[in-house]
């Protein structure tokens, strides 16, 4: 396949961060903050409520970004995946910040490892994480 | 093909290389490993380009110069010492290629990134505020650079 940009799954991605801190070129970034997860079957009967990470923005900045593919092979939760659609021109340097929104357009192109295709928008998270 | 050699047999072995045919100087540049460890590779091929041959030894800070077998490795060898900080022994301008000072060898580990210096990491971040945990620090950056 051709590696023309890098597609992320937003629900599948837990902020591990582990993409941002493997990242040689240092262009991947994440906000996110943590609330009480109200799903987990421990939530109502433990006295500290077990935390899941939420995911507010991920941007990965195709100006910096060297194509190296780290991001894709450490994501343990198959968040992010190699897309053969490609990145439109952009006028200037900062519109190769892409974010999460720009980042989901390129799933259609985007297939797993394992040559399958990756999961869509609307599907379910595709890693460990139960939804 | 790739071979490796022992350091002392740099010079002989591009002298054995030239006379079974390789005449094209492609490159020569090295790795620093560690401290006063560094790899240092050359290219050489054939004149049609069918053929070639990645020389690679491992030396400490300084290597004999290939100058009188292959004229072209001249330039390259100036660059890898303005890079690395090694010297070629006997090279006729052990001198730095580019104008420019980096003030110092850029590929040299111990050598800081100006930008790897002004710029935030991006992985201090911690979703979990309360999740106690040593604050990560950028892999492959010394501590004294952060700032
Ligand atoms: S492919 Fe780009 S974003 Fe991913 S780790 Fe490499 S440089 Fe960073
Ligand atoms: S490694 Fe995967 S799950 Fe973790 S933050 Fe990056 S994209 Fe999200």
């Amino acid at each position: 396949m051709e590696h023309k940009s890098i597609a992320l799954h937003p629900s599948s991605c837990t902020s591990c961060m582990l993409c941002v801190r493997e990242c040689p070129d240092w262009c991947i970034s994440i906000e996110a903050h943590s609330e009480p997860d109200l799903e987990s079957p421990e939530y109502s009967n433990s006295r500290r409520p077990s935390m899941k990470n939420v995911l507010d923005k991920f941007t990965i900045n195709f100006g910096d970004c060297m194509w190296c593919g780290i991001c894709v092979e450490v994501c343990p939760f198959d968040a992010l995946f190699w897309s053969s659609t490609e990145i439109e021109p952009k006028p200037t340097a900062e519109h190769l910040i892409l974010d999460q929104t720009q980042l989901t357009k390129f799933l259609p192109g985007a297939i797993r490892n394992d040559g399958t295709s990756a999961p869509q928008e609307n599907d379910p998270p595709s890693g460990r994480r139960k939804k | 093909m790739i071979q490796e050699i022992a350091a002392s047999q740099w010079q002989e072995t591009h002298r054995n290389l030239l006379s079974a045919g390789y005449v094209r100087f492609e490159f020569l540049t090295a790795a620093h490993l560690t401290e006063n460890n560094f790899e240092i590779y050359s290219r050489v091929s054939t004149a049609d380009l069918a053929d070639f041959v990645l020389v690679k030894t491992n030396i400490s800070d300084s290597v004999e110069t290939l100058i009188e077998i292959y004229p072209a490795a001249k330039f390259h060898e100036q660059e890898t010492h303005q890079m690395f900080g090694i010297t070629f022994e006997n090279h006729p301008r052990m001198e730095k290629a580019f104008e420019t000072d980096f003030g110092g060898n850029p590929l040299r580990r111990d050598f800081a990134l100006i930008t790897r210096q002004a710029t935030n990491w991006p992985g201090a971040v911690e979703p979990d505020e309360k999740a106690k945990r040593r604050p990560s620090l950028p892999p492959g950056v010394h501590e004294s650079w952060s700032s």
